[in-house]
């Protein structure tokens, strides 16, 4: 808490000067309880959800060692394992019921914990109001409720492993009729309701929030913050909020159908089935059309943990490669193409499942169709880069190396989505290789690369870059050792989801290459420790951070390093262009940047206060570099005011 | 100097540290081994040698040691550089664009490493249809590496040429038209060909052209967790069936009382028979939950569903002695897999598929197999039993 101490005096320093009469309002009223709890600030909303994700992302990945090293040496006993699972792994051996409950889990919690609610919900969070000037999500009050949705799912998930048959185990696509008749296996029970129950939540929690950024983003932005000068981050999270909303409501019909069909006897996805010696009633049903509803969720949902990291590495990317994204306009319309079209591909998952085969053709089309926009974006982050001055930033070598597997997993999606390439390929190591390193690696990596970005906007200080070096190192060969080799694998034959590689003569011949990914894992997942060591001691123990530490040119970097309600003092600042005016030859060779708030007058003024390291109303009173000069005391701007809102109990409103 | 000396000092501390762990790591060992020989002695358990035991312990020792080793220098070592030495950002850009390079390289070997190592387990296919996939793979593979080789050497080598250095400026190059048109339009011709290539081929896989043979049908119905096979034996005709007719001796619920079904062949053992050069038509069930009925030697990949069968066309170009011979490799099988999770041993339901010369050697084989009605005399039996459940 002496951190947090710390800044409370930093506050009454800085608020001295202008606003010294403000003091004895604010913080003083906030309880525990509301500042960090019910919290309806949105960027203490978005730190609940990263730390929140984040401590997901942990058990996730520390799961992927526990099947890896099942993997690498099945059978053999390790007694840490027993101590570890118990009853789970009789005599130190994983149990193979268990095994794919891990699987499932880990798939969970990293779609939809770690890489949906955790990155979206994080940055969508902080940065929609900072970004576009708002002084708050629309409504505060749901945004807040969105958090502890997803916090209660969490819990859900987490619990499911206390049960007596263990947590689901059929996959994290739940396909019936496996997840729909809890005798098939253990991990249908119980922990399968768990996980019905969890994911429901889960969605109210993210429709929740998606509807709230959306209406951020089309009611609340500042003056001159134009829709054509809004960030890619913005444009990446708007898109991905309306993917959510129009996605999401889908699976949760699939999922409400599925609790009918296990628990009041309909049929809808079942029918014909005889299992363990005796004949079911149900008739008429169709596992097919689960997996029609599934898809039309999951695939937007790729595109929703993918299209913010996206957003993310562009902005980092312009930021330190100190040039203007390569064209914007192209890179906002492949994200609308992207959203568009991420409709109409599901059918890619079902080539085989013996869908009509006319329908197969279609959605060929439209998944290669799907690649032009990918591709224009790879492109455009290599231009961008060309000719840069690229500085080093831990959050900049993150972006570096999303690019990286954002062509290396992009390009096998051309096998997968052509219908008769998929034939040999669906379900083995290959899809595995594919959507680890396209969506599961490139988007852990937008995320740290987001992490790395905004935490002095989070905690107000700076993360030791050294460790994040490190960090990246480690992960990004670690990422490249782990899941290139599964291509091969995969092309060899060998499915997913199998408990060992021992019985097929197709599969024992990887036994040395298992080893060596279960090792490059181990240290991948052993290099985020570093991580979570670098983030919590950077946060209550880093160098204060300076107003804008890497001379962004973001509407954010202009509010005060300290947390306020409200986010800035004053008036909010008015846009005068995009947030993408890095080296711009008429400054040169004055400065390589020119923040989005400030105005051509200014500019000329020749005072270029954004310049200076320390916050910038430090320079009010200096005369003509300042922004909330304007209009100190307005009435709707003063933290006096929102604080005074805040305790009748509206919302903070522009 | 200092600093470095310090660093040193601190990891060789750490060193120090984790080697004291190594005791507490053996005991794990030795409790390890002891629990193998405990379960070597159960006569259920399968066998596990204490030789593996052994190897792995020694491989998690030594790894768990060199990983601690490595961090805790590590740690270390940065944290005393930020303390005593701060370096300008501009020096530290200079250091990760070299890294970018000497990364670019160890990961372009490591690609390579792989390919020229791990393609040769890679299937090409031994079936008609599986031949005009791998043609496809092959004009795809040529394009992705293609892209795949100049965007990554292009990343890497900006990463590198632009760091920062001292006096470098940027561009300013916030956009050109042609370029973004240019890079639009060649993605989309390419794509174009991959498919139309894919289109053609699609109709192949799902309409072979099979010369006017009529294929050999074969049923295959998934349960959890095997591969339950049948043929329609002389008559060339499978039998009805229904799933109110399934029954622990009657697996497939073959309708006795269909004519077709008399000399139908329930396989005993786990082996498909056909034949070279000969379309086989795969008729396929699923009991309980879905299977997926994968053949990856012959690009054959089918979901098994319950309440809607499926099918998949095929015709193998090798026989299982030719296969052998080629592979030198006696004990050669082609493989059946399950590729959709059925639950806990999904992992393990196989089945051989037994790929014959030519139709005689089917013939001899399929005429020392039993018939249905030889199997299931009382088959009327378990029908009226099915009814009367329901
Ligand atoms: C620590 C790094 C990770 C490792 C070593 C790892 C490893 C694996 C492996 C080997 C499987 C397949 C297991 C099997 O088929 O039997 C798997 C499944 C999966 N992983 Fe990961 N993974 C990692 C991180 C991630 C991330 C970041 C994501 C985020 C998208 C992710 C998402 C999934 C999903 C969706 C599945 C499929 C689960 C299922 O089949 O139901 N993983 N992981
Ligand atoms: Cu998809
Ligand atoms: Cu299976």
């Amino acid at each position: 808490m002496s951190a947090e101490h710390a800044l409370h005096t930093d506050v009454h320093v800085h608020t001295h000067g202008d606003h010294g009469h403000h003091d004895d309002h604010g913080h003083h009223k906030e309880t525990f309880l509301t500042k960090y709890i019910f919290s309806q600030d949105h960027k203490m909303i978005s730190k609940q959800f990263l730390i929140t994700g984040m401590i997901m992302g942990f058990i996730g990945g520390i799961m992927s060692v526990l099947f890896r090293l099942q993997l690498a040496w099945p059978g053999t006993p390790l007694p840490f394992m027993e101590g570890l699972l118990g009853k789970w792994a009789p005599g130190g051996v994983l149990d193979p019921n268990f095994y794919m409950a891990l699987v499932t889990i880990h798939g969970t919690i990293m779609v939809f914990f770690v890489l949906t609610a955790g990155l979206s919900g994080t940055f969508s969070n902080l940065l929609i109001p900072l970004q576009i000037g708002a002084r708050d999500m629309a409504s505060p009050f749901i945004n807040m409720l969105s958090y502890w949705f997803f916090f209660t799912s969490s819990v859900v998930m987490v619990i499911s492993f206390f049960v007596e048959t263990g947590p689901a185990a059929v996959g994290w696509t739940i396909y019936p009729p496996l997840s729909a008749l809890p005798k098939a296996m253990p991990g249908a029970g119980l922990g399968m309701t768990l996980w019905l129950v969890s994911m429901t939540l889960f969605i109210i929690s993210s429709l929740m929030g998606a509807l709230n950024y959306i209406v951020t983003v089309l009611n609340m932005r500042t003056k001159g913050m134009s829709m054509s000068r809004l960030p890619l981050t913005v444009w990446a999270f708007f898109l991905t909020a309306i993917l959510g909303v129009l996605s999401f409501p889908v699976l949760v019909s699939a999922v409400v159908m599925l609790i009918f069909d296990r628990s009041l006897g309909t049929s809808f996805y079942l029918s014909e089935i005889y299992l363990q010696g005796v004949a079911l009633p149900n008739q008429g049903g169709s596992p097919i059309l689960f997996m029609h509803l599934f898809w039309f969720l999951g695939h937007p949902e790729v595109y929703i943990i993918l299209m913010p990291a996206l957003g993310i590495t562009s902005d980092i990317i312009a930021t330190n490669a100190r040039k203007p994204i390569f064209g914007y306009k192209a890179m906002v319309f492949s994200l609308l193409g992207i959203s568009f079209l991420s409709f109409i591909v599901w059918g890619h998952h079902m080539f085989v499942s013996g869908m009509n085969p006319l329908l197969g053709t279609i959605f060929v089309i439209m998944t290669l169709i799907i690649a032009v926009p990918s591709a224009v974006k790879t492109f455009n982050y290599l231009a961008t880069l060309w000719k840069g001055n690229i500085r080093y930033t831990p959050a900049m070598l993150f972006s570096v190396g999303l690019v990286s597997l954002f062509i290396s997993g992009g390009l096998t999606g051309l096998y997968l989505g052509n219908g008769p390439l998929d034939v040999p390929l669906h379900n083995t190591y290959f899809v595995v290789a594919h959507f680890h390193i396209v969506m599961g690696a490139a988007s852990i990596f937008g995320m740290f690369a987001g992490v790395y970005h905004w935490f002095p906007k989070m905690f107000g200080r700076m993360m030791n870059p050294h460790l994040g070096y490190a960090h990246f190192w480690l992960t990004f060969i670690s990422a490249y050792f782990v899941f290139f080799p599964m291509h091969f694998i995969g092309l060899a034959g060998v499915p997913r989801r199998y408990y060992a590689f021992t019985e097929f003569d197709v599969s024992s011949v990887w036994m040395d290459l298992n080893v060596f990914i279960t090792i490059s894992a181990i240290v991948g997942v052993g290099a985020q420790f570093i991580f979570a060591y670098n983030f919590f001691s950077s946060a209550l123990t880093g160098k204060r951070a300076p107003q804008n530490p890497w001379k962004s040119n973001g509407l954010e970097w202009s509010a005060p390093v300290e947390h306020i309600h409200g986010n800035w003092y004053g008036e909010i600042p008015t846009v005068y262009r995009g947030p993408y005016e890095y080296s711009r030859p008429d400054l040169n060779p004055e400065t390589d940047f020119l923040p989005n708030y400030v105005s051509d007058e200014q500019l000329r003024s020749g005072l270029r206060y954004w310049e200076q390291d320390y916050p910038y109303k430090d320079v009010s009173g200096g005369g003509g570099g300042e922004i909330h000069e304007h209009q100190p005391h307005s009435p709707v701007a003063t933290p006096e005011l929102v604080h005074r809102k805040d305790e009748e109990g509206k919302e903070p409103t522009v | 100097m200092k600093i470095v000396q310090k660093g040193w000092g601190w990891g060789l501390a750490a060193a120090l540290l984790a080697l004291s762990f190594a005791p507490a790591l053996g005991q794990l060992g030795e409790e390890a081994r002891k629990r193998a020989a405990e379960i070597a002695a159960e006569p259920t358990s399968s066998a596990i040698t204490a030789e593996a035991v052994k190897d792995l312990e020694s491989w998690v020792i030594t790894l768990a040691g060199i990983v601690l080793i490595l961090v805790l220098i590590a740690i270390n070592r940065v944290a005393s550089l930020v303390e005593f030495a701060p370096i300008s950002q501009q020096k530290t850009s200079n250091i990760h664009g070299w890294t970018f390079l000497g990364v670019g390289l160890i990961l372009a070997a490591f690609i390579g490493y792989e390919f020229m190592y791990h393609t040769k387990y890679h299937i090409w296919a031994d079936s008609v249809h599986g031949q005009k996939i791998d043609s496809l793979f092959t004009v795809t593979f040529v394009i992705t590496m293609f892209v795949f080789v100049a965007t990554q050497a292009a990343l890497f080598t900006f990463a590198f040429l632009y760091r920062e250095r001292p006096g470098r400026k940027a561009l300013y190059y916030p956009d050109n038209h042609t370029l973004e048109y240019v890079w639009t339009g060649i993605p989309a011709v390419t794509l174009l060909i991959l498919v139309g290539g894919g289109l053609l081929v699609w109709e192949e896989v799902h309409n072979p052209d099979l010369g006017g043979q009529k294929p050999q049908e074969i049923e295959l119905v998934g349960e959890q967790f095997q591969w339950r096979i049948r043929y329609p034996g002389m008559d060339g005709k499978l039998g009805k069936h229904g799933f109110k007719l399934l029954t622990a001796t009657n697996p497939h619920g073959v309708d006795s009382s269909d004519v077709n079904a008399k000399d139908d062949v329930i396989a005993s053992a786990k082996e498909i028979h056909i034949v070279k050069n000969k379309p086989v038509l795969f008729k396929v069930r699923a009991k309980d939950v879905l299977h997926g009925v994968y053949a990856p030697h012959f690009h054959v990949n089918i979901y098994a569903v319950p309440g809607m069968p499926t099918q998949f066309n095929f015709t193998p170009t090798k026989s299982t002695a030719e296969a052998r011979k080629e592979r030198e490799n006696e004990k050669f099988n082609y493989e059946l897999l399950c590729s959709q999770l059925c639950g806990s041993s999904h992992f393990n339901m196989r089945a051989v598929i037994i790929v014959h010369e030519n139709e005689k050697e089917l013939n001899d084989w399929m005429s020392k197999q039993a018939t249905f009605i030889k199997n299931e005399p009382a088959s009327t039996e378990p029908e009226s039993k099915a009814t009367a459940q329901l």
